[in-house]
This record gives structure tokens, C-alpha cells and sequence, in this order.
């Protein structure tokens, strides 16, 4: 058949298909008179379009969409009486946990709530290894639990046990999403784990309280990254809440910072160049950052929502503009190295509050962990100075002054005076020798 | 490689093919191409499967991460998609082909892409016998054939499909009809 040919054949069967079906072959034959090949053709194609049903009606990626949904429903709705007979194989090999139930699914593992001996409720994540030793999990919690101290910013691991091919470990329980209160006495009914991403799934968050929860993470972050570590896959669904306090979770991920790695993570969280070292973390978080202020979908990133403002009395927001944009860089060596910078930079992001009272400023400052000795010094000196007065008072009175600037002063002249006359002898010296010579 | 796939780089060809230059399309199809398959065998081969990423939206994704999602005029935006079509089939029937050979010789456990060896199992055609039949309608009808492409391999929606082919919805609609019945006969000669 001819392009033209095909024209003609196309022609009729659009117009044909448009009638009512028995109508079709009065109409066909009466255009196809005299011309049967055409008639063949058209019929032909009718016929493929009674039977089409589903013949490509969708993208081929849509196909794949329903294998992913299913995931995600079965991680959110954990059927109990589904797992009523895994509950009761569970709790007969790990013997030490009450079972209470499943809380989630992931590709790697399913995570429980448990009650321990004590009567605490907690989150048990186990995984089947399998026949491999060196499975992903096993070597992540390695890492972490070997060089990562406990810090208030990141989810804490209380017990790792293996039990046959099961690996299993407990975790803080995140507070529940409903009352967003911590677990104590008794789980609630409709118990959900609150996370940053159900937070968001709520509105954005005010300005201030974005940059806070940001801080507090990258102090988290910044222990990983001083281990030599990196946890690859930062994500709302990663950061909890217990005991109100944020926390970074899901360690499945974490490896030391120069192991090359195939490409893991979340998509839109992950930096576009594929650097998967320390600046995907900060790439991800600065993501978080602006996900909390605008409210809006990643993909809209750089822009800022229009018909809203975004306020804060606290927050230069030139500066945390200019924050965002380098922390998203596209190149990781624009982007902030590790947490340590990328903290030190939000910090500068802040105006000075000028009514604050000096001493918490200065206490503040005294945080720093790089020079605690120096620290520890002037807290003493500075606690000297409030609970023990008269003290200070005896030796400033001794020293004439009550300026300390002065009795520095003094201090050195006091130094100077001793070594004057030895200046003296030396010079004496140096001329005798000179005559002599 | 990377500093290939740089956005400006990117922007520049788009703009170059604006301007009529054949030859910038051959040079982009390449780059997208590789970028899908990255794409793609990050979402479906990873271990950890990410619940908020839809699977459908692979072509807009390669188009953010190639463009660094910076604005681009519309006309620009559209001839990408084409072109990440274009990729996208690319990619699939390239791997059926592999999926296919790697069965004849009996190690079919080792292709652990899933893309086509489960999900796309569950297709009662062959891909690659569709590919050929995409080919020779393109010489019969080169925007039916277009349609399919941007449709079916591309996911594009009908508004983004017109604007690439510059005609009305309801239009490309029809022409769509037409194709889906003549692939189906020629996919299926028994019915």
C-alpha cells in the first residue's frame, strides 16, 4: 500500500467508526464500490477495532504503576490479622520481644512494634539475610553502631540480635502521628508513626520552625559525617519525631564516605550530578528545607510560592535564599562539604538578636566542641566570678586595681622589670667583646 | 559525560533544534537515552523501591534532571519530550532485544533489570514484533506513527501530544484510533 493509498483507507475507516455500528457496512459498501481491496482493508482494521480492548491504552510506564502502588498501600496498612501467623513465628523465635504489630514494609525488611521486658513499647526492624554474610543491613548498622555516638538528633539502636537467618534490631518508637505525643502506657488504636513527611502532608511549616528542625538534624548529621560516614537517603519519610524531638532515622543506606556505590536513594532528593558522598546528605536536607518553608512539590524548586509570603522576624531570608541555592547546587563541589559548614552557614542566616541577654549569647558560644578546654576555662572563671565574689574581689584588691585589662598590663611590666637587668649584663657583654676584638 | 549533560548544554541543543538543525536532535537522543536508562534502572532495578515516585513520570524526570529545571520556552519543552520519546522506545525495544537473545542462550537469570522480564512479561505481544510494526506504519503514516511514540512509549498526555504536532486534540485523538486498530491486526493476524 501507497502513503496516498493509506490516506484514502484512513479516511474511510475514521468515518466509518464514527457511525453506529449497524449502520457500518450499508455505508462501507456503498463507498467501497467497485474497489473490494478497499473494502478488505477497512474491514479489516474495524474488525482489529471491535477486538482493541486494552491493546496499548495505557503508557507502558503506567503498566509498572500498579506494582508500585501496591507496595506503598501495603506499607501504610499493615492488615493484623494477615499477620496474626508471622506474629505468632516471630514471637516464638525472638522470645524476648512481645509482639504488638507490623508498622511497616519495606524492600528490605519488615518493621514491627514491640513491647520489651520492661514494658516499653519500641520499633523492631527484621530483615532475613538470607545466605548472605554481607548483606547491605548488616554492614550499615556496623558502621553506625561501631562509630556513630549516640546523639539526641538521631534515632537511637538499643539491641541487635540475629536469630538463624534473621536479623532484627529495636528502635526508638516515633511518637503517634494522631495526638502526636510520645508512646508510653498504652499504643493507640490508630497508631501511625509521625514523620516529617506526614507533617507536610498537613501544610508547610512556619519559616522558623523549618530552620530549627533543620538544624537539629544537621547536628545529627554532623556525628554521621564526622565517623567518616554517610547515611545516602535523608528524606521526610526518614525523619521522626520522639519525645518530640527530631530525630534521623533509617540507617539501610549508611556506608563510609569514599565506598563507591551503585546509585541509591530517593529521586528528587538526590543530587542531580549523582555524587552519593557527603554533600548528597546536605544536598537532601537543604531539599527538606525548602520542602518545610514553601509547602510545595520538589520539582518547583528554586521558585518560591507567589500569592503567599514567607515572614520570619529571626531569619535573614536573602541569606537563606542565597543558603538554598548553594546547598542545591547542581555540582557537589559548590555545594556545602558536610554538615559541620552547612549548620555554621544556616546559624549566619539569623539576625543578631539584639535584646537577648548577653550571657545566654555568650553560653552559646561556649558550645562550640572544638575548644572545650578553652571552655572550660572561662566557665570556671566565669563561675568564680558569680558564686564566689569576695574571692575575686581579695585579689583584684591585691593586684591595686579592679580593671583586668590593667592587671594584664601590669602582669607583663612585672615580667619586663625581671628581665631588665640581665638585658643590661648582656649588652655590657657584647661591647667588651667588640673592644677586646 | 557529565559535563556533557550540562543544562546549558542541554538548553542549547533544544534551541539549536528550534532553529531547523537536524543534526542537533541526533546529538541530544543519545544523552537522554542514557539519562532514562539511568533513570529507569534506579527505579526499578534499586532494591529499595521509592513510594512516592511515580513510574510514569520517567520522561518528565530525565527532562528535570537533564534541564537542571530551569524554565524553558514551551516549544523547547515539547521537542524534548519527543525526543525523550524517541529515547524511551529506544531503551525498552534495546532491551527486549537483550532480554530475548540472553533467553536463547539460556542465562536469562542474569538480566536483573525488571523491566521488562516481569512486569513487561505480563504484555500478550511482543515488543519487538510492535517495534517493527511502529517502523512500518512510520513509513505509511509518519504522524500516526509519531503518536504511538509520544503515547504509548512517552506517556505524554493528548494536550502535550497536539502541541508537538500542532493540530487539535480531537485530531490527534482519531489518528490515534486508527493506529491502535491497524498495530492491533497487524500484531494479531488471527483475530
Amino acid at each position: 500500500m501507497t502513503p496516498e493509498q493509506w490516506q484514502s483507507v484512513k479516511q474511510l475507516f475514521q468515518s466509518t467508526v464514527e457511525l453506529p455500528p449497524q449502520q457500518r457496512e450499508d455505508f462501507l459498501r456503498q463507498a467501497c464500490t467497485g474497489d473490494p481491496s478497499m473494502l478488505a482493508e477497512v474491514q479489516s482494521l474495524l474488525n482489529a477495532h471491535e477486538h482493541v480492548g486494552s491493546f496499548l491504552d495505557k503508557p507502558i510506564a503506567e503498566h509498572l504503576a500498579p506494582v508500585d502502588a501496591a507496595r506503598s498501600a501495603q506499607t501504610r496498612t499493615c492488615d493484623p490479622d494477615a499477620a496474626r501467623p508471622v506474629m505468632m513465628e516471630l514471637s516464638k523465635l525472638i522470645s524476648d520481644y512481645e509482639f504488638i504489630r507490623p508498622c511497616g514494609e519495606g524492600a528490605f525488611g519488615q518493621v514491627w512494634i514491640v513491647k520489651d521486658r520492661a514494658g516499653a513499647f519500641r520499633a523492631m526492624k527484621i530483615i532475613r539475610l538470607g545466605s548472605n554474610p554481607q548483606h547491605r543491613e548488616l554492614q550499615a548498622l556496623e558502621h553506625f553502631c561501631r562509630n556513630v555516638p549516640s546523639h539526641p538528633n538521631l534515632l537511637s539502636i538499643f539491641h541487635i540480635g540475629q536469630v538463624g537467618e534473621l536479623l532484627y534490631y529495636t528502635m526508638e518508637l516515633a511518637d503517634d502521628l494522631g495526638s502526636r505525643l510520645p508512646v508510653r502506657q498504652t499504643l493507640p488504636d490508630a497508631y501511625q508513626p509521625m514523620t516529617l513527611r506526614d507533617l507536610l502532608e498537613q501544610g508547610r511549616l512556619h519559616t522558623d520552625t523549618a530552620v530549627e528542625i533543620t538544624l537539629r538534624l544537621l547536628k545529627g548529621l554532623q556525628s554521621i559525617h564526622h565517623a567518616g560516614l554517610v547515611h545516602r537517603d535523608i528524606k521526610p519519610a526518614n525523619v521522626l519525631f520522639v519525645n518530640r524531638e527530631v530525630k534521623l532515622a533509617d540507617i539501610s543506606l549508611m556506608s563510609e564516605s569514599q565506598t563507591h556505590m551503585s546509585l541509591v536513594g530517593t529521586p528528587h532528593y538526590m543530587p542531580p550530578d549523582d555524587q552519593m558522598d557527603a554533600t548528597a546528605d546536605t544536598y537532601a536536607i537543604a531539599k527538606i528545607l525548602y520542602e518545610m518553608i514553601t509547602g510545595r512539590n520538589l520539582t518547583d524548586f528554586p521558585h518560591l510560592p507567589k500569592d503567599e509570603t514567607i515572614s520570619s522576624q529571626h531569619l535573614d531570608l536573602g541569606k537563606l535564599n542565597d543558603f538554598l541555592i548553594r546547598a542545591c547546587a547542581p555540582n557537589a563541589k559548590d555545594r556545602f562539604a558536610a554538615a559541620a559548614p552547612m549548620q555554621k552557614a544556616l546559624l549566619d542566616c539569623r539576625f543578631l538578636l539584639v535584646d537577648a541577654p548577653l550571657l545566654e549569647l555568650a553560653n552559646e558560644e561556649l558550645k562550640k566542641p572544638e575548644d572545650t578546654d578553652a571552655v572550660a576555662a572561662i566557665r570556671q572563671a566565669m563561675d568564680e566570678h558569680t558564686t564566689n565574689p569576695t574571692s575575686k574581689r581579695s585579689r583584684t584588691r591585691s593586684q591595686g586595681t579592679t580593671d583586668p585589662s590593667t592587671a594584664v598590663v601590669m602582669d607583663l611590666l612585672d615580667r619586663f622589670v625581671k628581665i631588665v637587668p640581665w638585658l643590661v649584663l648582656l649588652i655590657i657583654a657584647l661591647v667588651l667583646i667588640h673592644r677586646l676584638i | 559525560m557529565a559535563s556533557m549533560t550540562r543544562p546549558e548544554f542541554i538548553t542549547q541543543i533544544l534551541s539549536k533544534i528550534e532553529e531547523g538543525s537536524a543534526g542537533a536532535a541526533r546529538r541530544l537522543l543519545p544523552l537522554v537515552y542514557d539519562e532514562l536508562r539511568r533513570l529507569a534502572r534506579q527505579f526499578f532495578r534499586s532494591e529499595r523501591q521509592s513510594h512516592t515516585l511515580q513510574p510514569t513520570a520517567l520522561v518528565h524526570e530525565a527532562f528535570l534532571r537533564l534541564t537542571g529545571g530551569q524554565k524553558l520556552r514551551c516549544q523547547n519543552r515539547y521537542q524534548f519530550f519527543a525526543i525523550a520519546a524517541k529515547a524511551m522506545r529506544n531503551l525498552l525495544i534495546d532491551h527486549a532485544r537483550k532480554h530475548q537473545a540472553a533467553k536463547r542462550r539460556g542465562d536469562g537469570k542474569k538480566l536483573d533489570w525488571r523491566l521488562l522480564t516481569s512486569e513487561l512479561g505480563t504484555f500478550d505481544f511482543d515488543m519487538l514484533q510492535l517495534d517493527e510494526a511502529v517502523r512500518r506504519l512510520d513509513h505509511l503514516d509518519p504522524r500516526c506513527a509519531q503518536i504511538v511514540e509520544l503515547r504509548f512509549f512517552g506517556g505524554l498526555t493528548w494536550d502535550e501530544i497536539a502541541a508537538i504536532q500542532n493540530c487539535s486534540v480531537s485530531t490527534i485523538k482519531r489518528d490515534w484510533q486508527t493506529a491502535r486498530a491497524w498495530l492491533r491486526r497487524e500484531l494479531h493476524d488471527d483475530t
